[in-house]
């Protein structure tokens, strides 16, 4: 069986945004020598762990057709839980003065189940009531941001217990600790996108979701577990990061759900459902955080770094919007 | 306080204006699509009347989330209640509107 030969044409419309931000950052690589170094390797790969959890997240709400609003302030959300779970006794402005901070992976199960009940929610909405994804989460972003501003009254918190911030500092087999968590997610979700049951319904939905139902998928079920593990994800990413950053605030994970989604468009997750794997989320994060990176060091302004990245996403989904309508 | 106040009421600020902005796509232009998708809009049961009330819906919201904004300036206990209350309220009027004039559902047991 012979394999089909792709055109120039196929190529640039399938993988032309991912080659020229490849040839961006070899172009950096070659003029700027700190670039590519172990440190920022290191750095870049730190970033891009928490990056991919959110992706991985949000790209199982685009395989369905829908998408995710509320990850970013969900984010926000996580990451003041941890931390408000994870203070030193000693800390003078520590949240709860009198409560000895939890064991660390008590707490992050603590910061899962809390936003996976706000996701469990967003998916009743969207299966139950049929509101379109882009309503119910917006709204679910308000009402997690108001909830958020409420249980820290909008102060940013710190003074973390060291296991907590040894999560980012810490190293295995040279890499932080932080990498590894986020491989570990990107196994579990590939097994559940390719292994699982769950996942076969996932793509049935985003296929066609009428279809799915008449074939007797339980689309409501799937669309609300979908919702729910999206949701327990970015409480991991919101974790994630208030570890890195040794703090959190209200404002942690601002935007973060634009880059997400940007990233799976990049990497092939469609915008139009159906269609989209984990290594599609792992090579539109890794090109999106090696581009920011990049710009950084051509000594890019920051404010045209953002027209930059808003073009990329421009045209990766206009690429994909083509995809689909040649498809069709 | 006043740059305090927007940066805590710029998210609701926002949400108002986008909803009014797709508000106004159905209800000015007439764009189902905007919110059902390519694919979706042509199995309405009855498309004139999904536009104008989802429309108004989302209008409705809109001005949810407006009044919130306000609502963060004298206390944010009262704006996260008001626009939660306004979101079960809009999510149970737009089953009604999605099961009269929306997408037939195939999964209704007979």
């Amino acid at each position: 069986m012979g394999k089909k030969k792709l055109s120039f044409k196929e190529i640039m419309t399938n993988y032309g945004v991912i080659i020229i931000m490849v040839c961006l950052i070899v172009f950096t690589g070659i003029t700027r020598p700190n670039f590519i170094t172990t440190n920022n390797l290191t750095n870049i790969l730190a970033t891009m762990s928490f990056r991919l959890v959110i992706a991985l997240g949000i790209a199982g709400c685009i395989i369905t057709a829908g998408c995710d609003l509320s990850a970013g302030r969900m984010i926000g959300f996580g990451g003041c839980i941890a931390g408000t779970l994870l203070q030193k006794m000693d800390y003078s402005a520590k949240f709860y003065p009198d409560m000895k901070p939890l064991n660390i992976w008590l707490a992050l199960l603590v910061v899962m189940l809390i936003c996976a009940a706000f996701g469990l929610v967003t998916g009743f909405f969207i299966a139950y009531l049929n509101v379109p994804p882009f309503i119910s989460t917006m709204a679910m972003m308000e009402i997690v941001y108001g909830i958020c501003s409420i249980y820290t009254n909008a102060t940013p918190l710190g003074g973390y217990v060291s296991e907590y911030t040894g999560l980012a500092t810490g190293k295995f087999l040279g890499m932080s600790y932080l990498v590894w968590i986020a491989i570990l997610v990107g196994v579990i979700t590939w097994f559940i996108f390719n292994m699982t049951r769950h996942g076969k319904y996932m793509y049935a939905i985003g296929g066609n979701p009428q279809a799915a139902e008449v074939a007797g998928v339980p689309v409501k079920k799937t669309l609300i577990i979908i919702y729910a593990k999206a949701a327990a994800m970015y409480g991991l990413a919101g974790f994630m990061m208030g570890a890195k950053a040794g703090g959190a605030s209200v404002q942690l994970g601002y935007g973060y759900e634009m880059e997400a989604i940007a990233a799976c468009t990049i990497g092939g997750v469609s915008v139009t459902g159906g269609r989209g794997k984990v290594s599609s989320a792992l090579v539109g994060v890794a090109v999106f955080e090696f581009l920011k990176a990049a710009l950084q060091f051509l000594g890019v302004n920051a404010y045209a770094q953002y027209i930059a990245l808003g073009v990329i996403i421009f045209i990766a989904i206009s690429l994909d919007i083509r995809k689909y309508i040649a498809r069709k | 306080m006043g740059n305090s106040y927007l940066s805590n009421a710029m998210i609701p600020l926002m949400m108002t204006l986008v909803l009014g902005y797709y508000a106004a796509r159905l209800l000015i232009f007439h764009d189902t699509e905007s919110i059902t998708g390519k694919d979706n809009g042509k199995k309405l049961k009855d498309k004139e009347k999904y536009v104008a009330e989802s429309g108004k819906l989302i209008l409705f919201l809109a001005a949810g989330s407006f009044v919130m904004a306000i609502l963060m300036y004298f206390s944010v206990h009262a704006a996260v209640v008001e626009i939660a209350v306004w979101f079960v309220v809009f999510g149970i009027l737009w089953k009604r509107m999605n099961d009269k004039y929306g997408t037939p559902n195939s999964h209704k047991k007979k």
